[in-house]
């Protein structure tokens, strides 16, 4: 019961968590600010297929109300990013983008693209993550940099399990629905002919070979995630190989998971120890002179 | 916060709260669950992300404004954004009751009419066709379209 403990609620320093929260949310506030939730508005309810809390509505929300949620959820994000009103910003603008999220999967098919990057905010919303690198502690006096608890770990271990999940339930699921032959039969050739016609597509599509490696390589990247959990120098693999999944995925299929490759980005990549290599660079000569 | 300090940075002792952790093992329970039992609870989700196996074979939908002039493909792509979803309703479409099936029929007429004003009704096809038809050896056979439903001032009694 100790090692779950100790699992769940390990130590980081209050940058890492900071970090955590100015990625996540600069994300969320170009997501808000560039969806097409207002296109959606007004549909008429004949072709409304909600899911989830969706189903308490009788029809997508007026326009007027659309732009106001996504006009509050990007000034929420933003400020969530620096660190403003952050225990009150963030919650509102995770609010407001599981909301509009909500609508784009209502239109009869599960979205996912999304929902990783959704789903990592959640151990936000109950975490100090503006104790440092935000304007809070910065106005308040109290700023922790430099602090490293058990208050500030829990988040990104969260964070991090809702990734290595999302990637190893997807490979699962495959196993289930279609066992074995997702890779030895020809499924992910129809799957890339009717994406449509890229060149991408079709060039892998026409060679089998190629299209077994790619499956096999997509399962074992997906089945394989959780490692980064238990050994973190598979991130040097991992997250790599997941943001060229997802980079190749748009260019075959042209299908945008880049907020799901950003979050990944985000969650693993130690940030403070990158901007202390960055201020430890030396100063090239023309800014000496 | 009690807070041990050495010289670059400082350990706190605080550990989190009992509301905390209880919140944890909620979100990661349920989180859990839903991957692996396959549950739709948006945002949490089973991740069938193309989890079922594609074949040759694809189902796909039609549909055409019809006008004195003849039938129209109507190219959802060219609607507003709350009109692309036809493929996605007609998923399920089978499912619905007549009187839903023809609400939605009427929703697309109206639709069609932004860009053909003379539209008098819609017919809805199912067309069967094959991946092998337009790549690869190109033996597949060719596509097939089945009449699904009309609505419409003249064309509704077409479909029987």
């Amino acid at each position: 019961m100790q090692r779950v403990e100790r699992f769940l609620f390990p130590s980081a320093s209050a940058e890492r968590l900071a970090a955590l929260r100015i990625g996540l949310c600069a994300i969320l506030a170009g997501r808000l600010a560039t969806g097409p939730y207002t296109e959606l508005a007004g549909q008429p309810r004949e072709l409304f297929r909600p899911i989830s809390f969706m189903e308490l509505l009788p029809a997508m929300p007026p326009e007027p109300a659309v732009a106001a949620l996504q006009a509050i959820g990007v000034v929420a994000a933003a400020s969530a990013a620096v660190g403003l009103w952050a225990r009150v910003s963030l919650p509102a603008a995770w609010a407001c983008a599981v909301f509009l999220n909500g609508m784009l999967a209502s239109t009869g098919k599960v979205v996912h693209n999304d929902v990783v990057l959704l789903l990592c905010l959640v151990p936000l919303l109950a975490a100090r993550s503006a104790d440092t690198w935000s304007l809070d502690a910065r106005r308040a006096g109290r700023d922790q940099a430099g602090v490293t608890s058990r208050l500030y770990g829990w988040p990104l271990r969260a964070a991090a399990i809702v990734v290595a999940g999302a990637y190893f339930f997807a490979g699962v699921a495959k196993l289930v629905n279609s066992g074995p032959a997702w890779v030895t039969s020809d499924n992910l050739r129809w799957a890339l002919y009717a994406s449509g016609d890229s060149d991408l597509a079709v060039f892998i599509a026409d060679r089998p070979w190629l299209a077994h490696a790619l499956a096999a390589g997509t399962l074992l990247l997906e089945l394989g995630f959780p490692l980064v959990l238990l050994w973190p120098r598979a991130a040097w693999i991992l997250v790599p190989g997941a943001v060229l999944f997802h980079l190749g995925i748009w260019l075959a299929m042209g299908l945008d998971y880049s907020a799901q490759a950003a979050t990944v980005v985000v969650v693993f990549v130690n940030w403070p120890l990158v901007v202390a290599m960055l201020r430890a660079r030396p100063r090239p000569a023309s800014t000496l002179e | 916060m009690s807070v041990a300090m050495t010289e670059n940075e400082r350990t706190a002792d605080e550990h989190p709260s009992r509301g905390v952790r209880a919140f944890v093992v909620v979100f990661l329970t349920a989180f859990v669950t839903c991957g692996l039992v396959g549950l739709e609870l948006w945002p949490l989700t089973g991740w069938r992300l193309f989890s079922h196996l594609r074949t040759d074979h694809q189902i796909a939908w039609q549909a055409t404004a019809v006008a004195e002039g003849g039938e129209t493909q109507i190219r959802f792509g060219e609607l507003p954004r709350a009109y692309r979803n036809f493929p996605l309703v007609m998923r399920t479409f089978a499912a619905l009751p007549r009187a839903e099936q023809t609400a939605a029929c009427q929703t697309w007429l109206d639709a069609a009419r932004r860009t053909l004003p003379t539209a008098n009704g819609v017919r809805i096809y199912r067309v069967d066709w094959y991946l092998s038809h337009r790549h690869g050896p190109r033996d597949g056979p060719p596509p097939h379209s089945t009449l699904l439903l009309a609505c419409g001032s003249k064309v509704a009694d077409a479909a029987g």
